[in-house]
């Protein structure tokens, strides 16, 4: 009676598996086949359907500093940005050795470099893509090994995290246009006034990724522009190493190459949504402004222009 | 080890084996080893606590079985409580209660040094102390018979599947079942596995998601827009049933799969039409505990109005304090006494108003439902902050920065996830209501392949695998 019983559970049981590990592989293929079609910059890259023009990549602070919109209106060429929330130097590599390679040659490559003391969690976020390039499948591989095996047992669990519901958001729709639409708490402006003194760090994996990224640009013909974008003021003001800092991100190509520092650059607070991200009556003037000062002209100028330094 | 762990996977089915692989008191040692190895995977050293308080309350309740004297017996009964409440108050209020009179004497201009030990909370003690007390105080009342077997007095004690964070199973309902050898009833171990699952999805998939969404109000209630805090409040709501509930349906679950029936925890609470109806659906463990040996032997309602009130907030202030060693507790079980009053007080007038609108019952419960869902969840505000200074932080940011703006909702795609999936949550609760349509549904075994595989499916696609502990844990 008992084995009679053991044996329909794992009959039972085993149905159960078969069924749901074939439900997982059909949803899942459909997924995949869906994602390259989305609007979301990363299903655009997956694809080849990166327009030939800037390219802008870095964390949330180029997603909220580098207005993509304001800067092709300016600049009547295609911008595309490639920033992402939480997207370190070490990523970033990877991201954009995976879309040069299938897509055209960007004009200029424009690394907001301030994302270099950032972790590497966003690999475990960007899941649904790791298949779409060598480079970023090898990262996931050598960063989250676990995460990557499951990834092949429930093809499903790829599909599971922020990047596949950005894909499905903008299934038919641009994601460029992101922007921050509000300001600032003033409990957090005060925070910021009271903060003690900020010692910058930098991840020497996203220093050295940071090098091979300029050396690969060079290598291709590609320009590169380091630009720094605002920060705001009274946040700014406690940072105690900036200048060694921004050696050592200097350090990490040719040392002549300037960084465009627009950390102090802007003074009203009402153009920020918090300590590190401009909002968008902020990064519309910003983006302006870097086309005013020639940061995407051919041949940059030699002088620090109108650019803030800290 | 915590169910949503690799451990506890391989755990289980090990123990299973062994389980399935033996009779009689084999099995009965298998069990309570194997529980004992489950609770010292956290910390070994704690495991002499647990063993005394079971030899304690065994030994008093064979004592009491004998002891014809009343006056013999209701020391040998006090004996128990104080020992038992000694061991809970030490190990869980101690730093309460010194820093609690620190500030009192402080108030009163006597200062006092800071007495800092290093103690460590027994995980589970909450539950098994209450578990094991209700033993005795069942014996001392004379509606049970005392355990002849130690064995099988340990193994309800410590049996890992409800020892760290409940339901707090009373002895009377688990003695029973471990007398006799359990069958392997397919239709058991089917419907424990269909319900461990769905614990697990409520688990990993939708608290564990809806986690992140707290941390970030709850941390710093003044640099967030009110938008982000009511959603905070509303998350944490379904974050803690989500997580408590769910992990109480992997234990009922695992131990059905045992062939254990242990009743039910959770009753779907947040349909609840009144506060006393909510307290017979959330935690029905302890709402039945504190009932039996607190509320009733308080008096109950059988000594007036104010009598009952006075039993109702004690009942609740103590509930709240059972949770932690935080005032804040103190305020969430105090705010639940006072609706409870409030209910009782106004249930008159509200019947009278209702039939003097002609309102239909369905509206009359619906509008009910809103308002005790929204009362409970303004008290999960005292529960889920750290302090009164959060807790106040949140009323007031809600209160001055509330706009119906979505635009400073920070990871706006994690919380429409989260909304997505407090919906499912919601409707599959809804459809339980109508048994005949779920009971005719649950006759169709593809229904019920599909049904697990649509779990198991969640629980990929939205899972959370970060091994976050149960927020019950901790009590």
């Amino acid at each position: 009676m008992e084995f009679k019983a053991l044996r329909t559970l794992l009959m039972r049981t085993l149905v159960l598996l078969l069924i749901t590990f074939a439900a997982d592989r059909v949803i899942a293929m459909g997924l995949r086949r869906a994602l390259p079609h989305s609007g979301f910059r990363f299903s655009v890259a997956a694809r080849g359907g990166i327009p030939s023009g800037i390219l802008l990549i870095g964390d949330s602070r180029a997603v909220f500093g580098l207005y993509a919109p304001e800067l092709a209106r300016q600049l009547h060429e295609p911008v595309f940005s490639m920033a992402f929330n939480g997207m370190s130097t070490l990523i970033e590599e990877a991201m954009l050795r995976d879309a040069l390679a299938h897509n055209p040659k960007p004009r200029m490559l424009v690394l907001e470099v301030t994302n270099i003391p950032d972790d590497h969690l966003l690999i475990e976020g960007l899941r649904c893509y790791w298949d779409s390039g060598p480079a970023l499948g090898a990262l996931a591989d050598s960063l989250r090994p676990r995460v990557r095996a499951a990834t092949r047992l429930s093809h499903l669990f790829a599909f599971n995290g922020e990047s596949a519901l950005r894909a499905l958001y903008y299934a038919r729709k641009s994601d460029q246009d992101w922007a921050n639409h509000y300001s600032m708490e003033a409990a957090l402006l005060d925070s910021a006034r009271l903060s003690g003194p900020i010692q910058l760090t930098a991840r020497p994996e996203n220093l050295a990724a940071l090098a091979r990224i300029r050396a690969m640009a060079r290598e291709a013909g590609i320009p590169v522009r380091l630009v720094v974008s605002p920060y705001l003021q009274p946040y700014a003001a406690h940072f105690s190493n900036w200048n060694e800092w921004l050696d050592r991100i200097r350090a990490t190509g040719d040392p002549s190459e300037r960084i465009w520092d627009y950390s102090l650059a802007d003074s009203t607070t009402a153009h920020f949504a918090d300590r590190l991200h401009l909002n968008e009556d902020g990064s519309i003037p910003f983006a302006q402004r870097l086309v005013a000062d020639g940061v995407f002209k051919d041949a940059a100028p030699d002088s620090a222009g109108s650019a803030a330094q800290h | 080890m915590i169910f949503n762990s690799i451990p506890f996977l391989i755990f289980f089915p090990l123990f299973l084996v062994c389980y399935l692989g033996t009779r009689g008191r084999v099995r009965l040692w298998v069990t309570l080893l194997a529980s004992y190895g489950f609770y010292a995977w956290w910390d070994w050293r704690l495991l002499p606590l647990l063993w005394f308080q079971t030899s304690l309350d065994y030994f008093v309740g064979k004592r009491l079985g004998v002891e014809p004297d009343p006056k013999a017996r209701k020391r040998l009964m006090v004996v128990s409580m104080t020992a038992n409440l000694l061991l809970l108050g030490f190990f869980k209020y101690f730093h309460f209660g010194i820093s609690s009179a620190r500030a009192a004497l402080h108030m009163a201009g006597v200062e006092v040094p800071d007495v800092a030990l290093q103690i460590v909370l027994p995980v589970g003690i909450s539950f098994y102390t209450f578990q094991s007390m209700s033993y005795v105080l069942d014996i001392y009342r004379g509606e049970i018979e005392p355990e002849d077997s130690f064995l099988r007095f340990a193994t309800a004690v410590a049996m890992f599947v409800h020892l760290v964070a409940g339901p707090i199973v009373r002895a009377r309902h688990l003695l029973p079942q471990l007398r006799s050898d359990r069958k392997l009833d397919v239709a058991m171990v089917t419907a424990g596995l269909e319900q461990a699952l769905w614990g697990f999805f409520k688990k990993v998939a939708i608290a564990d998601s809806l986690a992140p969404l707290v941390e970030i109000p709850f941390a710093d209630p003044t640099v967030h827009g009110g938008m982000t805090l009511v959603l905070g409040v509303y998350f944490y709501a379904f974050q803690i049933y989500c997580d408590f509930s769910g992990y109480t349906d992997i234990a009922l679950g695992l131990a059905k799969i045992l062939g254990y029936d242990l009743g039910t925890n959770f009753n779907r609470p947040y349909f609840s039409r009144g506060f006393s109806e909510f307290w017979t659906r959330w935690h029905i463990s302890l709402s039945s505990w504190l009932r039996d040996y607190l509320y009733i032997p308080l008096g109950g309602s059988r000594s007036g109005n104010i009598r009952t009130y006075v039993n109702l907030m004690l009942t609740m202030l103590i509930g709240g304090l059972w949770h932690g060693a935080n005032w804040t507790f103190v305020v969430w079980g105090g705010l639940h006494g006072l609706y409870l009053c409030a209910e009782r007080f106004l249930r008159p007038a509200v019947g009278r108003a209702a039939r003097a609108l002609r309102l239909p019952p369905v509206i009359v419960g619906l509008i009910a439902g809103v308002l005790v869902f929204h009362a409970v969840t303004f008290t999960w505000i005292f529960f889920r902050a750290q302090n009164f200074t959060t807790a106040t932080q949140m009323i007031l940011g809600i209160a001055t920065r509330f706009t119906l703006s979505f635009a400073q909702v920070q990871q706006k795609f994690l919380v429409y996830r989260a909304i997505l999936l407090v919906m499912l949550l919601v409707g599959v609760e809804a459809l339980s209501f109508h048994p005949t349509l779920y009971d005719r549904l649950r006759r169709f075994p593809a229904l019920r392949y599909a049904n697990a595989a649509l779990i198991l499916l969640g629980i990929a696609l939205f899972g959370t695998f970060s091994g976050a502990n149960f927020i019950y844990f901790q009590f």
